[in-house]
């Protein structure tokens, strides 16, 4: 075996420990949520389900309303994601490219607000939806979310406007195109990778928030996924370890397909912005 | 194409000034090359011309008419860069037919613009091609083909050779040369390099610490250089300097001795009023004669530290006069490290500046 190949093997076996552990969830999400109840309490413990069993999705969908959950999520996850998003591009782009007085100040602040962590501030939020008449609104946790993570995505956005030459815009200005058109026709295709990656943060802080949704959002119907799968592990006499599983495995799944979609441009926004 | 007048522009960034009082008119179809050593200003002249940075003080005219105020969109200039800030994420024909596309024009006729722009600088098969895929050579003609697929009023180049190799910088320089014949563009080309100031220019523009040191043509500036600093920029490899006194003789000729040896230079009559005055005698490595001889009293000797032979000439590096002399002869000397050599300056050839003011004298 050459020198190379043992390293590479050498390697593989130190990371194995870190790809069980990251694994071993998933397997167990996915065989758990294949399974039928009477097979999870089984006393010899099987891997692998007895049959591809699809019930426990169609009880999540049908019985337990996790579709409108899902949807609900999807609402606000996306909704936060894209009022952050046209907040911070514009402020991104003038605390890169404009003059401004309290520049450097101002991105101290920014990182300054994201020591805070939002549970403390729960109960002032709540006081402040209540009086604006948006408790049990779905609006109130994407105008919450996209407030919380906007700090964030202003300053990896900045941190990514930083790395485009100004040379190209000024190149557009010479060929007649106004400060709106270049930022539009040459610096936002440019900076697709970064807004790819805040986009992505954004969508699974919100996605993944748990304290506000259930602070916020009373009512049954409008739960968020995370906050609804609590809900199934402490409302009947006994844990439905199958319907519970199952909620997981689909609540990985728009974060999954985010991942996905927007993976080619993930990649070399990484290795281009050093996100984080 | 159009004039360009530049009127007494100041640019400061706080309290510091980086260009003071520049003067400048570029005329019709001329060809303009700013040239100066790095941070005197001459990119930022250009900048301010093409509306990249704001005008602290004076004023900027195009064909007569005050541009302070107007945005680069709208001074209809076409700039070349340093980097030649090609749209990465556009092909060749996109990147040249932008400013087309911008002003409206139909698909047609951008097309048949960028076509005929791409058969002048020989990218007609590049095209289709983003421009990570080419050359350094082939990245810098779609530059200029960006700046001259429109019809601006004048070209601005910002030292658009300096990012490729010797040769590739060699023929590029001929081919910018060649189609401003061509075209006919008032230009403004900003470099650093004296031999492609000299070799594009109608009119060069030396720079120094934000001033403008002189401006003629290149052999103007070659043969007479106003200022010491013009004489040590201008010409490769660079002018010899030697500092002295001016002297009288018993006929009241003026002369000056050079180095501890006291070699005797006869200068020119009309040093006659300067006698007294220290000068700083400027003369080119090609109008010094070496000779291989022994040390001779009076004579300026010099010792042979290096010889570079670049087939069409040889370069001596030598001590002299208490100093570094540079020799540039087209003979094949047979000399090596450690010969002597008696130096004769050729007395119509020589530069006098004042050591004070470095202004010429003679």
């Amino acid at each position: 075996m050459s020198s190379k190949a043992k390293f590479s093997l050498l390697c593989w076996g130190a990371l194995m420990p870190l790809m069980v552990v990251i694994l071993f969830p998933y397997a167990t999400m996915l065989s758990t949520a294949l399974k039928r109840k009477d097979e999870i309490f089984q006393f010899e413990i099987s891997w692998l389900p007895d049959g591809l069993y699809l019930g426990n999705f169609v009880e999540l969908f049908v019985n337990r309303g996790f579709g409108q959950a899902i949807f609900n999520s999807i609402y606000i996850s996306v909704g936060a994601t894209l009022v952050s998003l046209l907040v911070a591009l514009p402020a991104a782009y003038a605390l890169s490219r404009l003059k401004l007085p309290g520049k450097s100040t101002f991105r101290t602040y920014l990182l300054i607000t994201q020591m805070i962590s939002p549970i403390v501030l729960i109960v002032g939020l709540f006081r402040l939806f209540a009086y604006l008449g948006m408790i049990n609104d779905l609006n109130a946790l994407v105008f919450a979310h996209s407030a919380f993570y906007m700090a964030f995505a202003v300053w990896m956005l900045q941190s990514y406007f930083d790395t485009i030459p100004k040379d190209l815009e000024e190149a557009a200005w010479m060929d007649g195109a106004s400060r709106f058109a270049s930022f539009r026709r040459v610096f936002l295709p440019l900076c697709l990778p970064g807004i790819a990656v805040t986009s992505l943060f954004t969508f699974v802080n919100s996605w993944n928030e748990y304290a506000m949704a259930l602070t916020i959002l009373r009512d049954g119907s409008l739960q968020t996924a995370p906050v609804r799968i609590a809900f199934l592990t402490g409302t009947l006499y006994e844990t439905e370890w199958n319907i519970i599983m199952a909620a997981t495995l689909i609540a990985t799944l728009p974060v999954a397909i985010v991942f996905a979609s927007i993976q080619s441009y993930l990649i070399r926004g990484l290795s281009l912005g050093g996100v984080k | 194409m159009s004039s360009i007048e530049i009127r007494n522009v100041t640019k400061s960034y706080g309290a510091l000034q980086v260009l003071h009082g520049i003067d400048l008119n570029i005329v019709d179809e001329e060809f303009v090359v700013l040239v100066g050593p790095s941070g005197c200003g001459k990119s930022t002249l250009l900048r301010m011309i093409a509306g990249l940075e704001e005008i602290s003080g004076g004023d900027v005219l195009i064909d007569g008419d005050r541009i302070n105020d107007v945005s680069p969109q709208k001074r209809d200039l076409a700039m070349v860069f340093q980097s030649y800030a090609l749209y990465p994420h556009m092909t060749v024909a996109e990147n040249m037919g932008f400013s087309l596309s911008l002003s409206g024009a139909k698909k047609p006729q951008i097309q048949k613009e960028v076509g005929e722009a791409a058969k002048i600088l020989h990218l007609e098969d590049y095209l289709e091609r983003l421009p990570k895929n080419l050359s350094g050579g082939q990245r810098q003609r779609v530059a200029m083909g960006r700046a001259i697929v429109r019809d601006p009023k004048a070209f601005l180049f910002d030292e658009p050779l300096s990012n490729l190799d010797a040769k590739l910088r060699t023929h590029m320089r001929a081919e910018i040369r060649q189609l401003h014949q061509t075209l006919n563009a008032t230009s403004v080309y900003v470099t650093h390099d004296q031999i492609e100031a000299m070799t594009l220019a109608d009119r060069i523009v030396v720079m120094n610490a934000g001033r403008i040191e002189q401006v003629g043509s290149p052999i103007e500036l070659f043969d007479t250089p106003m200022t010491k600093f013009v004489a040590g920029f201008i010409g490769a490899p660079t002018m010899n300097f030697f500092d002295g006194c001016v002297q009288a003789d018993v006929d009241a000729n003026p002369y000056i001795t050079l180095g501890a040896d006291n070699s005797h230079v006869p200068l020119p009559e009309g040093m006659k009023n300067h006698v007294g005055q220290q000068v700083s005698i400027g003369i080119r490595p090609q109008h010094i004669l070496a000779e291989p001889a022994a040390p001779e009293s009076g004579m300026i000797t010099g010792s042979v530290s290096l010889v570079e032979q670049t087939g069409c000439e040889t370069n001596l590096l030598l001590s002299a006069a208490g100093q570094q002399v540079t020799v540039q002869t087209k003979e094949r000397m047979n000399v090596a490290t450690g010969d002597w050599v008696n130096l004769s300056l050729k007395a119509d050839c020589l530069h006098i500046f004042d050591q004070g003011t470095g202004r010429r004298l003679n």
